[in-house]
């Protein structure tokens, strides 16, 4: 069969050119001929368009047209032609971005009637190829390239995307000057270049880099900057910048470039802190502008070293509830308890933690069920008492004399177990019994540090969990009436609070069967094939154990009245004191005490609790939960299993020391390695509850009365403590949202509630919140009401003396300092350049006589971070 | 001569590093996807048609919803539930076709009225399942593959929404049917399934996740603006700002998903609150109640379809609160009347916009309770009655075999070998077969199904002529 190689006729270089009238006009100020965004791109002012510059065959003028570079003879409008498959040819091009490709073709080459095939603007520039069906007899095709102007603003789509701008917009960034007239002014103005230190910390082994910036304003063009390297640190041998050479490029229409330095880490441990200033310097193109350099200091850092300030902040939103907000005090930018983890290292702080009396949920709210309505205080108590610990409140309850220190790391734990062993106040039978909701969440704080055998037996025994999974209460089996024990407790004992529903390896994953190995019924399980950890008879056996227990605080077995601070009793007259088998261990017949003795039923207990809590699951089952909760949704094995070791032995032979787990979980290599940091499965989605606290920390929250009633936050953000919606938590440890994350086989539990809803409630949360009253729905007294304390970070807007005024004449102050600040206290410094940059220019746009501009610009600072995906995901 | 033109990019993309491999389930679905919508050939092309689920989390206690009215059934029921029997005067008697007589719950006057008018129908002793068991010996002995986690909570609401009862996923059934109907629509920016409350299993796919909406509809993302506005500095810094941060790319996939999952809520917020902005039709209302606010928000989208680009939907509606070891009669007495009213609005307002045929909604709950009393409420169990509703199914019906009532005592004879102990019932239908009915009417096709069910096989022949119940089918 005859192929024609299509002679590569380009509307461009053809007089159909001139046939197909151009939809729009290009930017030709200067009538040359030539367009002149493309010849700010290549630098081709001094050409015109008859000639050739770089001899490929493509006029000046054609290569205009076709947005290619005239001084690269490889660069031209061309197409190639080549078999594809049996029956098909491709026709190969490079495509420029917002240039129009219209195939057309026909049987001979006569310049009339060609046929249009198919048009299609590109979005991105790149090599194609469009593959046609094989003629039957010769045929010849052509690639027509024009302009299209999408938005009808008067900028082509490929100048638009040349510069930056928005083809489909009129107003690019909804700027209130149209695009043709930014696109004229800033072709015409000269560059103003000036340097900034977006980021001046970085130390020797802490390798996140510190960020100089280098900016331009006024013109449009691409420009090439000079800069000159100073201070006393020596670049290649100290430090790496991200650039080469001494220059930076700004492609037409780039505003920023960022320049990154990364600290090379060296053995000389003796050396002192040192510097690195970038300047600006003189060159074509462009004038310098006031400021024209940016300094940092690279600290030594030794391997003992303390950790440095982001190190710090990074370990406190994994452990604590991020940093607090910078005193003025002290004259520094560094948060107190920042620089508390800096001061006594991280392994230090975890002891100082531990160390620290535990700081129960329960007094407030004794307080507020007396005091409460008088103040308007009503309902939430629970969630208030919550909050008024993870707020570091020095008082357990606000009549106190005296005061605690705050016990964050006790308080993360607590409230990541309790949404292990989970009790929720929403059935109503709890939801009015905050004292005891608050007495069981208290377990949860006693026993953070304690030894997990004696948090599940107190779970067990606690009538908060008898109610939610209904054991309290429960009778031995009653044959003739029918009547049996609850399962619901004895199921999820198992499930849940300590060795679930499959034999674990000691890293976490599934053991699987050997062929020989049985399941719970007795029966072999498969080569290769999980084991079930418990069958339905191992429940029904443990239902007996958990019956007669009722309510502690009565002399007879009843249900009346309730006091759910007082721990369950048994009552051996109604518990089953037959032999049973508990996964595999055999209970002897007890025999009965009088009363609420309860020596049969509790020996019953011990022995159950004793019997999971020895079972080789637990370690794994529950430290991989802990690491979930505070470092990372898809721990290695090898990481999970050294938790799961430590739970199995603490040093000293005892199992199930929850100090020596927390330690394990914090101190390990995977959650103190920074170079994790960049792993790109590394980290999780921060709870959304716990964003709202950092949130709340980091501006110091406070009201007039001094008290933090906060409530509801499930109304945005899906959660709230001890609230969640069934057993299962408010996620579940292995859910995969669907996409890259489930294609990886990871896991990230947290974005079950981030949905289409909630990804918006929660934005706006912040969006609605930063300038007024924290509380979800509004304080239901002035007093009462949270708010940020602001002054220090609005005194970095405008002058202190005018933050009360509703439009401040400033003038404003530059916008980096603050943003830094936000930046260490919200991402423990980890917020890119161009996040500095979108947020920057954002608050730059409100001015005077925007109603309290300066307030606006703090809320677009802290919203546009509280959003990002910098903060919601903790690295 | 018309030459039929392709495109293909061979250069300037760089791969998702983050894609290492995709399940076999996805593999094969995407091989179908090719020849699958042409095969979705029960509805008339274009045709519109959307299921409802709402889910009664905790297990409702479906025995007490449907009860037997023949003299021996109903004595049964009586030994069997003791305390927690209702008596005729606490039940509506209802009259299928072709079968004696059977009550539903005294509270549920509104199913009661549909079902004897022909607009609904009962699924009787349906669960979960992962071949036919007969009874309770091949329980006992496990000489049939059961389904994991039996009376769990987490494990049924999990195989309920999955139908694969002998793995633990997080894909369901209707994420699978998205996965291959949702191009049917000619809109992607909302998704096919739409979910009142929240994210679910039932509606995940392996390439689609639900859209989360509550009662009022859609929320906006509040001070963005889509387009510049005069006067509007914040506004328009503000979605600017937004815009260039949706656009930013991340290495680490958590932080991409969470841009993605934004972003994709932005977008679905304009299309939807556009297509559900017209009120409802004049005379249509509904009980201002958890399940009749939801109902009345499914309606509107309903009533969108067009502006949605959709031809498929399903929603998805969880009332939780149904786990009644305590005071099941007190419960029920008031959260059944809440599902029956606000299904009862429901139907009216599809027969107001002529869509009765076009919609089919249906109950599901974790687990039948045992029929026996633990002295205050009832436990988990396994097989349990749905309600089906629709102007296009067949009405008036109890598809599935309703089970004898009767319960084995500990030790001596077997009265009832579907009773594996104090009235928990081996299903008789499994989920795979309700679920077909629904598949296929919703345009999977007979060859699609068992990628949609896996099981369905072990309950059903795909090349049969037959439907897997008749109901909807």
């Amino acid at each position: 069969m005859k192929t024609t190689l299509a002679p590569h006729f380009l509307r461009t270089s053809a007089a159909a050119l001139l046939v197909m009238a151009l939809p729009a006009l290009a930017i030709d100020a200067d009538g040359d001929g030539l367009n002149d965004v493309w010849e700010v791109i290549f630098a081709a002012q001094s050409l015109v368009a008859s000639a050739d510059a770089d001899g490929d065959g493509a006029t000046n003028g054609a290569e205009s047209r076709a947005g290619t570079n005239p001084f690269d003879a490889s660069s031209r409008p061309t197409m190639t032609l080549a078999p594809w498959a049996p029956t098909q040819l491709q026709l190969g091009f490079t495509r420029v971005a917002g240039k129009r490709y219209t195939l057309e073709s026909k049987a001979d080459l006569s310049l009339a009637n060609w046929t249009t095939e198919v048009a299609e603007v590109a979005q991105t520039a790149d090599q194609t190829t469009f593959v046609v069906s094989k003629p039957a007899t010769s045929k010849f095709w052509r690639i027509a390239i024009d302009d299209v102007d999408s938005d009808g603003d008067g900028v082509l789509d490929a100048e638009e995307r040349w510069l930056g701008f928005n083809p489909t917009t009129t107003r690019t960034e909804r700027n209130d000057t149209l695009d043709l007239a930014r696109v004229n002014a800033g072709l015409a103005a000269a560059s103003v270049v000036t340097v900034a230190t977006l980021d001046p910390r970085m130390s020797e082994r802490w390798p996140d880099p510190a960020a100089i910036v280098v900016r331009r304003s006024g013109g449009l063009k691409p420009i090439t900057v000079n800069l000159t390297f100073s201070g006393t640190a020596t670049r290649n041998t100290d430090y790496t910048a991200s650039i080469a050479g001494t220059t930076v490029s700004f492609g037409a229409g780039v505003r920023e470039v960022p320049v990154e330095l990364m600290p090379t880490v060296d053995a000389n441990d003796a050396e002192g802190a040192e510097t690195i200033t970038i300047t600006a310097s003189a060159g074509s193109g462009y004038t310098l502008g006031s400021s024209t350099s940016g300094t940092v200091i690279l600290e030594n850092e030794t391997a003992a070293s303390l950790p440095s300030a982001k190190a710090a902040a990074r370990f406190l939103i994994q452990a604590a509830y991020g940093p607090d907000q910078d005193s003025s005090a002290d004259g520094d930018d560094v948060p107190e308890n920042v620089e508390e983890v800096m001061a006594m290292g991280i392994p230090g702080w975890i002891e100082d933690q531990i160390a620290r009396p535990a700081n129960k949920l329960q007094p407030w709210v004794d307080w507020a069920s007396v005091n409460g309505p008088a103040l308007q205080i009503y309902g939430r108590w629970l969630q208030h008492s919550w909050w008024n610990r993870a707020m570091g409140i020095p008082k357990l309850r606000p009549d106190d004399a005296g005061t605690v220190a705050p016990d964050p790391l006790r308080q993360r734990i607590a409230f990541a177990l309790s949404e292990i062993l989970v009790v929720s106040d929403r059935p109503e039978t709890l939801a009015v019994e905050a004292r005891g909701v608050t007495n069981y969440y208290d377990l949860m704080v006693t026993h953070a540090f304690g030894n997990f055998r004696d948090l599940l037996f107190d779970v067990a025994m606690h009538p908060a969990m008898g109610i939610y999974l209904s054991h309290l209460g429960n009778q031995k089996a009653d044959p003739v009436n029918k009547i049996y024990p609850d399962e619901n407790f004895a199921r999820e004992i198992m499930q849940l609070f300590s060795i679930g529903l499959w034999r674990l390896n000691p890293d976490g994953s599934r053991y699987l069967s050997n062929g020989a190995d049985l399941d719970p019924a007795g029966n072999i399980v498969p080569a290769g094939q999980p084991i079930a950890t418990y069958g339905n008879s191992d429940i029904t056996e443990l239902a007996r154990v958990f019956t007669g227990q009722s309510f502690g605080n009565n002399v007879d077995f009843t249900l009346f009245p309730r006091d759910f601070t007082v721990p369950m009793k048994v009552w051996d007259e109604f518990h089953d004191c037959a032999p049973k088998t508990l996964l595999g261990l055999a209970l002897p017949a007890r025999t009965p005490s009088p009363g609420n003795t309860g020596s049969a039923g509790l020996a019953d207990v011990n022995a159950a609790i004793n019997n999971l809590f020895n079972h080789p699951n637990v370690g794994p089952f529950i430290g991989k939960q802990l690491i979930q909760r505070l470092v990372t949704s898809n721990p290695s094995p090898a990481y999970v299993a050294r938790v799961s070791a430590a739970f199995a032995n603490n040093g000293a032979t005892v199992r199930g020391d929850m100090k020596a787990v927390v330690r394990a979980v914090l101190l390990d290599d995977e959650a103190r390695n920074p170079a994790m940091m960049s792993l790109p499965t590394f980290g999780k989605l921060r709870e959304p509850l716990l964003r709202v606290v950092n949130f709340a920390r980091a501006f110091n929250a406070t009201s007039p009365s001094g008290l933090i009633i906060l409530d509801q936050m499930s109304l945005a953000h899906g959660q709230d403590a001890a609230n969640a919606p069934s057993v299962f938590n408010f996620f579940l440890p292995a859910h995969s949202p669907p996409g890259a994350l489930t294609q990886m086989g990871l896991v990230a539990p947290e974005f079950q509630i981030i949905n289409a809803s909630s990804a918006v409630t929660g934005a706006n949360y912040f969006w609605e919140h930063v300038l007024s009253d924290l509380q979800p729905q509004g304080s239901s007294s002035s007093d009462n009401a949270v708010r940020l304390s602001l002054n220090d970070e609005l005194a970095m807007i405008v002058p202190a003396g005018q933050i009360a005024q509703d439009v401040p004449s400033g003038p404003a102050m530059d916008p980096d300092p603050l943003i830094r600040r936000l930046d260490l206290a919200l991402t423990g410094g980890t917020l890119p350049p161009r996040q500095y940059q979108i947020i920057r220019e954002a608050m730059l746009r409100i001015n005077p006589p925007t109603w309290q501009w300066h307030r606006e610009r703090f809320r677009l600072a802290v919203y546009l971070i509280t959003t990002s995906a910098d903060f919601n995901v903790q690295r | 001569m018309n030459t039929p033109i392709s495109r293909r990019r061979f250069l300037g993309q760089a791969s998702c590093a983050a894609v290492s491999s995709v399940s076999i389930l996805n593999t094969l679905l995407n091989l179908k996807l090719a020849q699958g919508i042409a095969s979705a050939s029960v509805p008339a092309p274009g045709e519109y048609r959307a299921v409802v689920c709402i889910f009664l989390a905790g297990g409702n206690d479906s025995f007490n919803m449907l009860v037997p009215r023949e003299a021996t059934a109903y004595g049964q029921y009586t030994a069997a539930r003791a305390d927690l029997a209702l008596t005729p005067a606490e039940l509506i008697p209802i009259n299928p076709i072709g079968q004696p007589g059977y009550y539903v719950h005294g509270g549920m006057p509104e199913v009661a009225s549909l079902f004897e008018n022909g607009n609904a129908s009962f699924v009787a002793n349906v669960g979960t399942l992962i071949e036919p068991v007969q009874n309770r010996t091949q329980v006992a002995q496990t000489l049939k593959q059961l389904p994991l986690g039996l009376y769990s909570h987490s494990d049924q609401i999990e195989q309920w929404q999955t139908s694969i009862p002998h793995s633990r996923s997080g894909i369901g059934w209707g994420g699978r049917m998205a996965d291959i109907l949702k191009d049917t629509n000619t809109n992607q920016v909302v998704p096919m399934q739409v979910s009142l409350d929240g994210s679910n299993v039932w509606q995940t796919g392996n390439t689609v996740a639900e859209y989360s909406i509550t009662p009022t509809g859609a929320v906006p993302l509040s001070g963005f603006n889509t387009a510049w506005q005069q006067y509007q500095d914040l506004q328009n810094s503000m979605s600017s700002a937004v815009d260039s941060q949706l656009a930013e790319q991340y290495s680490n996939v958590l932080a991409q998903t969470f841009n993605q999952r934004k972003k994709q809520a932005l977008d679905a917020y304009q299309t939807f609150a556009t297509a559900t902005a017209p009120a409802l039709p004049s005379g249509v209302t509904f009980p201002n109640t958890y399940i009749g606010s939801r109902l009345a928000m499914i309606a509107k989208a309903i009533q969108g379809r067009v502006g949605l680009g959709a031809v498929r939907q399903t929603f998805f509606v969880q009332r939780g609160g149904w786990d009644h070891h305590d005071e099941v009669l007190g419960n029920q007495g008031v959260m059944l009347p809440e599902v029956s009213a606000a299904i009862g609005a429901f139907h009216a307002a599809m027969v107001a916009m002529g869509l009765q045929n076009q919609v089919v909604l249906y109950t599901a709950s974790d687990f039948g309770r045992t029929l026996t009393s633990n002295g205050r409420g009832s436990d988990h169990a396994w097989g349990g009655n749905q309600l089906v509703v629709g102007g296009g199914i067949q009405g008036r019906r109890i598809f599935g075999q309703f089970p004898s009532l009767a319960t084995n005592p500990d030790s001596g004879p077997e009265l009832n070998p579907l009773d594996t102990g104090r009235g928990r019932f081996i299903p008789t239908t499994s989920c795979d077969v309700f679920f077909a009915e629904l598949a296929l009417w919703l345009g999977v096709s007979k060859s699609q199904l068992p990628l949609i069910l896996p099981n369905i096989g072990n309950f059903y022949s795909t090349s049969s002529s037959a439907p897997p119940l008749g109901m909807v089918v």
